[in-house]
């Protein structure tokens, strides 16, 4: 792939920007979706309990370092991964 | 830039590096996103008895990300093989990821 200059790596930064934004925004749906789906089942009341209150509590806790966690693996095992091609497999 | 009049590749424009650029970022977002789905669903189990991750999720979290890497780099090695067996051309679509 070729390198960008620094004009167009202005550009690509605007691009990256606004996709942070996009990815951030569906992140944060998936994340309301998995916790209402794993913690909400009692539908006997209208009010949510303080029992899946906590549930959902503990699953944004959960997922959030969980993703950290990935994060920081992901990018070990894509820089391992570049360097092996680049060394010439 | 080639003289030689084989109408070999131009330079490419910034517009098309910029947009190639693009496309891998939006390959490797995607393979994040696909990778926290699975290893999540594998890992995490969803009675969230407790907020932090326990010593046993960690390691399997670890464990799916490399795990995750390798099958991706074998299904890629071998639909190489399997293009190049068939003496096709378009191996180089599907020439390492990452490139």
């Amino acid at each position: 792939m070729e390198a960008l200059n620094a004009n167009e790596q202005r550009e690509f930064a605007a691009i990256m920007e606004r996709r942070q934004m996009k990815d951030f925004m569906t992140m944060y749906s998936n994340l309301v979706q998995r916790c209402f789906d794993d913690c909400i089942n009692d539908f006997t009341s209208k009010a949510v309990s303080s029992k899946e209150e906590t549930c959902v509590s503990r699953c944004v806790d959960k997922s959030l370092k969980t993703s950290e966690r990935l994060g920081q693996r992901f990018a070990e095992q894509n820089q391992a991964m570049m360097q092996g091609q680049m060394g010439g497999k | 830039m080639s003289f030689l009049g084989f109408g070999g590749a131009a330079q490419p424009t910034s517009a098309q590096k910029i947009a190639a650029a693009e496309q891998e970022l939006e390959m490797i977002t995607d393979m994040f996103n696909r990778l926290s789905n699975s290893c999540t669903k594998k890992c995490i189990p969803p009675d969230y008895k407790e907020g932090d991750l326990n010593k046993g999720e960690s390691v399997c979290l670890d464990r799916c990300v490399a795990k995750f890497f390798e099958v991706n780099v074998k299904v890629s090695e071998q639909m190489q093989n399997m293009q190049a067996s068939r003496g096709g051309a378009a191996g180089g679509a599907f020439g390492g990821f990452g490139q």
